[in-house]
């Protein structure tokens, strides 16, 4: 067959992509050109930024265990990137070997780079979709092939609901994976919030107006009202160094430019 | 292991991990990181106290490193300025030996450090560059999967447009070679006058309700349903048994759009035309089956108005190529001079002289050959070139017959006219002009017409007739059924229908009840005053019985072919080459 004469734009490698701009934040090499100036100018014109990324997989590391400990056995992984570094399938089938995790990415070398990592892991697989079409996600043939929704699942959505615009409904997205989950499933959640350095905050999101993913400021309250069909546990919605801190971490240095949490879905969503 | 060398241990891990840059996120935080940095120290602290030099640990503890994420090229710099100016010290080490070992010990560290980097620095670039490769190829196959999809389906109703439904047939036709297949093309009527009514987005959520009905039948039913574009669409029936199970399927889609629907605050009740094939898979390519449904579907919409379907016959559609092919070619074949005129003598029996000649147009197609006159007048007609093409042919036979001398008296030209032709209010001054212009005197013109003429509802004609009778032109009527409306006709000669003519052989025991009806009518036409003559002559028994019964004039195969006009001409002008300014036809 024919193919038409345009070029595709699933691969851009012109424009930095939020999940490589992680991995060079993270210190992984799965990462182009663009996307390491892109990380060192937000450096620049908010230095500490890419701190967020570190405090982002550790809160993600932290949220998996604390629901390992809970009881689940399945993960869905939405807005992964790059699973290089604290890998959520490594840190749970640690604990049970056939624990399931599904990785779900918009950029599609993430997701080649993953399925890649995962070929020889029967419980876990990575699949592209796009957070905005919740039920692309829901129905998707190898999503049902590892999660099953009639048990308890952990969706974990960390650093990926401030890319979703208010236009795409992210409160009647989170409501879809409500309706979709089990009674006793979980939700982990991260999510940019007002900085207190509020001028550099705005540089770095202007920066990213000039990605494919723009980045939304939201505050604590508006976050709290998107998660309609979940109830927060506690501490509930706090900055993301002080959800269930190590012990060991409390010399860090807080973070408070996102806040994040562990949500149950309520009995009556 | 002393104790107080596990607190050096701790103490020194401590200090280490505080010099290492925070640039490389480590999984676990600061417990773990701390877990791995005590025990590094730990194998490096057997590594100078142990009873043989070690100079491996050095380099393991650089690959662990790298290992667990600490690969910043800072973590070696700070890492080595560690080990140099506090190991020994925590770890209470003292003299020679121990400061050899770990001079030995950083060097190997640096060794393995960069080599793990390098090597997964490598890793790492191969491995993207291979990634975005599987993600291009992922790319490009759900974008040729799109494309597929769109280069298949209607956009507007997501079916399988006609590329779709050709494969599909294809495929059928390949897998079910002695099976029969039925295919129904399916049209809405008057489709475009809905769309210019209602506008565009009302019609095309008319198609889309209509694609919604179809597709129910469809799936019930298992047939295979196609949108073709635009209002038509396509029910393809496998495994038929005859011709009924394809209309069945068609009648039942058809059926389905009676109920109005209400679309755009407008009730819109709709029909739709039905052209059908059913045949031998084998029979053709699905190119086939399309085209004689399409054919199938013309037939409907234009010959069946009342009925909702047509099925396609082989005969019905070489009439149809015929006449397709013939209608095409007929406009350049009168520019071309394709088309002639060829005159048959008309005898007179009762002294075997030529009193007239019948001119008929005559047109050879380069491929179809030799196209009755009765065709052609008919094609004519139907592409609305007739009356200018017998005007014209008019003028030139009355041209040429205008020349012809001969004793004792010249011969009348005789010429077939349609009865569409005498409706027309202007017959009479276009004769009248031919005559003019020719110099054919009236008296030696005869327009032969059809039988219904003389029964036309419309006084048109009839006046057309009387005119034409008063200005001396002949009236001849071929047929005529019975002498009632022929007594008050201008008309001063009748045409024998040639079918009379078919039992008369003496062979045939026909003949006398064939010779026995002849008499009796050209008793009867002479009775009424009209001249008789015999067309289509074609064997001597026939000229025979004809001369015994009086008939008057004759013309057929038998007494002389149709000729060319240049033979024409010689017939009349003996010895005269025909002038060169005479007409091409």
């Amino acid at each position: 067959m024919v193919l038409p004469e345009w070029v595709p734009d699933g691969v851009d490698i012109t424009t930095p992509n939020a999940a490589r701009v992680y991995d060079y934040a993270l210190g992984g090499f799965h990462n182009f050109e663009v996307d390491r100036r892109f990380a060192d100018e937000a450096e620049r014109v908010w230095p500490g930024v890419l701190q967020l990324a570190h405090d982002n997989r550790a809160f993600l590391g932290r949220a998996v265990r604390w629901l390992a400990g809970r009881g689940i056995r399945q993960f869905l992984d939405i807005g992964s990137g790059i699973p290089t570094l604290g890998n959520v399938h490594e840190v749970v089938q640690c604990a049970t070997a056939d624990a399931r995790v599904v990785y779900v990415d918009i950029d599609p070398v993430a997701v080649a780079h993953s399925r890649r990592i995962l070929a020889d892991n029967r419980y876990a697989t990575a699949v592209q979709g796009d957070l905005r079409q919740p039920q692309d996600i829901l129905g998707h043939l190898e999503v049902l092939d590892l999660i099953d929704f009639s048990e308890p699942v952990g969706v974990l959505m960390v650093a990926v609901l401030h890319f979703i615009d208010d236009a795409d409904d992210p409160a009647g997205i989170l409501q879809q994976f409500a309706d979709a989950a089990a009674a006793g499933s979980h939700l982990a959640v991260s999510h940019a919030v007002p900085a207190v350095n509020a001028p550099a905050q705005e540089n770095v999101r202007q920066l990213y107006q000039r990605t494919p993913t723009s980045l939304r400021i939201r505050t604590p309250a508006q976050v709290a009202g998107l998660l309609g069909g979940w109830q927060v546990l506690e501490p509930g919605l706090v900055p993301i160094s002080d959800w269930h801190p190590d012990p060991e971490d409390a010399d860090e240095p807080p973070q408070r430019s996102a806040v994040g949490g562990v949500a149950r879905r309520s009995a009556t969503g | 292991m002393r104790l107080g060398a596990d607190h050096g241990v701790v103490a020194f891990a401590a200090a280490w991990a505080q010099a290492l840059p925070r640039t490389n996120f480590v999984p676990g935080g600061t417990a773990r990181r701390t877990q791995l940095l005590q025990a590094m120290t730990r194998q490096l602290l057997t590594a100078l106290t142990g009873p043989v030099a070690d100079p491996h640990a050095g380099f393991r503890v650089g690959v662990d490193l790298v290992h667990n994420a600490m690969s910043d090229p800072r973590v070696m710099a700070a890492s080595m300025g560690v080990l140099r100016r506090r190991l020994l010290t925590d770890l209470q080490l003292t003299g020679p030996e121990p400061i050899a070992r770990l001079i030995v010990l950083i060097e190997q560290f640096a060794l393995g450090f960069t080599t793990t980097l390098r090597d997964r620095v490598r890793d790492a670039a191969e491995s993207i560059s291979r990634d975005e490769r599987e993600a291009w190829r992922t790319h490009q196959q759900q974008l040729q999967r799109q494309v597929r999809h769109a280069l298949l389906h209607d956009p507007l109703t997501g079916l399988p447009n006609r590329a779709a439904l050709t494969a599909y047939l294809d495929i059928v036709i390949a897998r079910k070679p002695s099976s029969r297949i039925g295919v129904c093309l399916l049209n809405i009527q008057r489709f475009s006058a809905i769309n210019d009514t209602f506008g565009t987005t009302t019609a095309d959520r008319l198609l889309q309700d209509t694609a919604r009905r179809f597709r129910a039948v469809a799936t019930d039913r298992d047939y295979y349903l196609a949108h073709l574009g635009g209002d038509t669409f396509a029910l393809v029936v496998e495994d038929t048994t005859g011709p009924d199970d394809a209309v069945k399927a068609a009648d039942m889609a058809l059926r389905l759009l009676r109920h109005p629907r209400r679309i755009g605050g407008h009730d819109l009740s709709i029909t739709a035309a039905a052209g059908i094939v059913e045949r031998p898979t084998a029979a053709g390519s699905s190119g086939d089956l399309l085209r004689t449904a399409a054919m199938a579907l013309t037939w409907t919409r234009r010959d069946n108005p009342a009925t909702s379907w047509t099925l396609f016959e082989p005969a019905r559609e070489a009439r149809d190529v015929r006449r397709h092919q013939l209608t095409h070619a007929l406009p350049d074949a009168v520019r071309r001079g394709e088309l002639t005129l060829a005159y048959q003598p008309i005898i007179r029996l009762r002294d075997n002289t030529i009193v007239g000649m019948h001119a008929t147009p005559r047109w050879r197609h380069r491929n179809l050959g030799a196209v009755p006159a009765g065709e052609l007048l008919d094609l004519a007609e139907r592409i609305g070139i007739l009356a200018p093409l017998s005007v014209h042919l008019l003028h030139v036979a009355c041209t040429r017959a205008a020349t012809w001398q001969a004793t004792p008296e010249p011969p009348i030209l005789s010429i077939d006219c349609t009865t569409a032709q005498l409706r027309d209010t202007g017959i009479l001054s276009t004769v009248t002009a031919a005559l003019d212009t020719s110099g054919l005197p009236p008296n030696r013109l005869q327009l032969a017409v059809a039988q219904d003429a003389l029964r036309d509802p419309s006084d048109a004609v009839a006046f057309t007739l009387d005119g034409l009778a008063r200005n001396g032109i002949h009236i001849a009527v071929n047929n005529t059924g019975g002498p009632a409306n022929l007594a008050d006709s201008p008309i001063s000669t009748v045409l024998l229908d040639p079918r009379l003519l078919n039992g008369v052989d003496v062979y045939l025991p026909t003949y006398a009840s064939s010779t026995t009806t002849l008499a009796w009518l050209i008793e009867m036409f002479h009775d009424l005053a009209r001249t008789v003559t015999a067309t289509d002559v074609r064997s001597r028994d026939q000229l025979e019985a004809l001369h015994d019964l009086g008939c008057d004039t004759a013309r057929g195969d038998y007494l002389a072919h149709p000729m060319t006009p240049d033979a024409a001409d010689q017939l009349f002008n003996p010895g005269n080459r025909p002038p060169s300014t005479s007409p091409a036809v």
